[in-house]
């Protein structure tokens, strides 16, 4: 089909329309990032610094603890990451792959889960782990969310989709039931555990809300919470001070995009057609 | 090389009987074939032999061992599938060596069988690629070469040709038979088709609704088939078979116990002149419809006995008029009320049977 020249210069003016309106509010972030104090309060606001102010970031640093902070974000992330594949797996494959006793209610009651949003739960929780004694420490923080059912859910529709033979096949080649998973269940479903690990690492990097009721102390505390700190110091707010903090915050994500961008388009597409 | 003994096996799904008290030996190198239209319980007899379903009752012994609770790497079969059951994210080499590795065959040996097998089934110069890179006829020797390198005692094929476009089924159905010949190990092969059938067992095991037909070498199947079902099952077109009043009209005596008559299509004969010949029954026909298929021509034709499909190697005739159908009194199979052929029957000894049929 020809499309005429208007219609195309349209169609550019529109994506880059689109493109600006979830741009703007990061380049804002970044060019704030740069400016000296003076700078975030001038009228009309300028875009480009006229000295990249680096000290922002050592000041954002320097501000609290955040190696710390740095430090229990990467532990709490990434043992989410681990103790939920490791729960996840076993879970999805037995769901999707064995009869059992009771396995259509087993799996109503995930979806249940699925369905209560955390701010419903988070007060029995919160006495739970109180009674436990782990208020206040990263596992505080890691515990509450050592599986998801979303990523049951997601992983068992994939492992539906590979055939019976497959694994009738493997079992034949003497492969245990382990060795079906690792070998020929996981490879097949690689796009959507980039998927959940993706989902996983963005939603608790980025949480704010369960560090804040968890932690009392810089202890357990988490890179948003010492961010959002970061607006209360002396006063009236440094924008420039919080916003390079926030850079010091997404820029791990936006090195995850740069690396895994082909897979993370695949594995958006790909939850966006089930 | 092994023997397989079914002893009284049954299956039944949800009180549906899909297998019904089945009995069979399938003997040590032979290639059996076991086929039926779909939902006669084949697949479900093969399933069970590999271990895949457990069967209601009954006996399964594979090489003199019983193997009812045996799992199905534990029984020494190895399975083709129908839609071959590649391992999607291994390559030809993985796919093949799987099994070996499962089994913690040493590196350096399972590199050998790998590459002797691949020699055997050519796929040299593919062991490094994905199958989703194979074309039907590879992504199959693949499968084949799977299955080999095991040295299974018995080798299980569900329908492995049916994904193949037709002219590669019938290479691969040459193929298959020269490997059979070649490892001389106990094949079990299942198909819909009575083609490959007939070209490929050294038995076929005719089966409908979960119960055996009949058990027979390929050609005694076709010349005596052992019930109206195989009659009409084996052939191309079907046998024709008729109810003994249809064929009262025709013959002097029909015995006592004979309920139907049945008699091949490539049997009968067919003249634009009445004939006349001795221990032939002429009937008078028009021919209804007509396909010619260059070495054959397969007519349709109606007479007093009814319709009924005449094949003919001669030049095909082009009138669709009047015609006169000859059937050899001696290739008549005579059944009995319950289907099963009637054995010591002899028809011709109605001498005369020429009748000039009136439409």
């Amino acid at each position: 089909m020809n499309t005429s020249p208007i219609i195309k210069v349209l169609n550019g003016l529109g994506l880059l329309m689109l493109f600006l309106i979830f741009a703007i509010p990061f380049i804002w972030m970044a060019s704030t990032a740069f400016k000296s104090l003076g700078e975030t309060m001038t009228f009309p606001p300028v875009w480009i610094p006229e000295t990249l102010q680096w000290q922002n970031f050592v000041d954002a640093w320097n501000s609290g603890p955040f190696l710390k902070y740095f430090i229990n974000s990467v532990v709490v992330t990434l043992a989410i990451l681990v103790l939920q594949f490791a729960t996840i797996i076993p879970a999805a494959y037995a769901f999707a792959r064995y009869q059992f006793p009771l396995k259509n209610f087993f799996f109503a009651l995930t979806m249940v889960c699925l369905m209560i949003p955390s701010q419903l739960i988070f007060l029995p929780v919160y006495l739970n782990l109180s009674s436990w004694g782990i208020l206040d420490t990263v596992w505080g923080l890691i515990l509450p969310f050592a599986t998801s059912a979303f990523g049951i859910f997601l992983l068992r529709q994939s492992f539906m989709q590979v055939p019976e033979e497959l694994l009738e096949a493997a079992r034949l080649d003497d492969a245990t039931e382990w060795q079906i998973i690792r070998k020929i269940m996981l490879p097949l479903a690689k796009p959507v555990l980039i998927t959940l690990a993706l989902f996983s690492f963005i939603a608790h990097w980025n949480d704010y809300f369960w560090p804040l009721v968890m932690t009392t102390t810089d202890q357990a505390r988490t890179l948003p919470l010492g961010i959002a700190m970061l607006r209360q110091v002396e006063g009236g707010a440094s924008w420039n001070i919080v916003m390079a903090g926030n850079m010091l915050l997404v820029v791990p994500i936006l090195v995850i995009f740069f690396f895994a961008q082909r897979h993370i388009i695949r594995a958006f597409v790909y939850t966006g057609v089930k | 090389m092994a023997e397989i003994r079914l002893e009284n096996i049954s299956k039944t799904f949800n009180e549906d009987c899909v297998v019904k008290n089945i009995s069979l030996t399938i003997k040590d190198g032979s290639f059996t074939v076991l086929v039926g239209p779909s939902g006669c319980g084949k697949s479900t007899i093969l399933r069970m032999l590999a271990g895949f379903e457990q069967q209601t009752e009954g006996n399964i012994w594979i090489d003199g061992k019983l193997v009812n609770d045996l799992a199905p790497s534990k029984r020494d079969i190895a399975m083709v599938f129908q839609n071959y059951a590649l391992y999607p994210t291994m390559t030809v080499r993985g796919n093949i060596e799987f099994g070996l590795a499962n089994r913690k065959v040493p590196k350096i040996e399972r590199q050998q069988l790998v590459d002797e097998i691949a020699g055997i089934v050519g796929l040299t110069d593919h062991l490094n690629k994905k199958p989703d890179k194979l074309s039907g006829g590879q992504r199959q020797r693949v499968a084949l070469a799977r299955a080999m390198v095991k040295k299974p005692k018995v080798f299980i094929l569900d329908e492995p040709l049916s994904n193949l476009d037709a002219k590669l089924r019938t290479q691969m159905r040459t193929e298959l038979i020269e490997l059979h010949e070649r490892l001389g190990t106990t094949f079990v092969y299942v198909t819909h088709d009575q083609v490959e059938a007939m070209s490929m067992g050294d038995e076929i095991i005719i089966l409908n609704k979960g119960e055996v037909q009949q058990k027979a070498a390929p050609i005694e199947v076709y010349q005596n088939p052992g019930n109206v079902f195989a009659a009409e099952f084996i052939g191309q077109p079907p046998m024709n078979v008729f109810g003994r009043d249809a064929f009262e009209s025709v013959l002097e005596e029909v015995p006592e116990g004979v309920s139907s008559i049945g008699f091949r299509p490539e049997h009968a004969e067919l003249a634009l002149e009445t004939r006349n010949v001795p221990h032939m029954a002429e009937l008078e026909s028009e021919i209804v419809t007509l396909e010619t298929l260059g070495a054959e021509t397969v007519y349709k034709v109606k007479n007093r006995i009814g319709m009924m499909n005449i094949r003919s190697f001669s030049t095909p005739i082009p009138s669709r008029g009047t015609c006169y159908v000859s059937i050899p009194l001696e290739k008549l199979h005579p059944f009995a009320a319950d289907g099963s052929a009637v054995p010591d029957t002899d028809l011709s000894a109605n001498k005369e049977a020429v009748l000039h049929g009136v439409r």
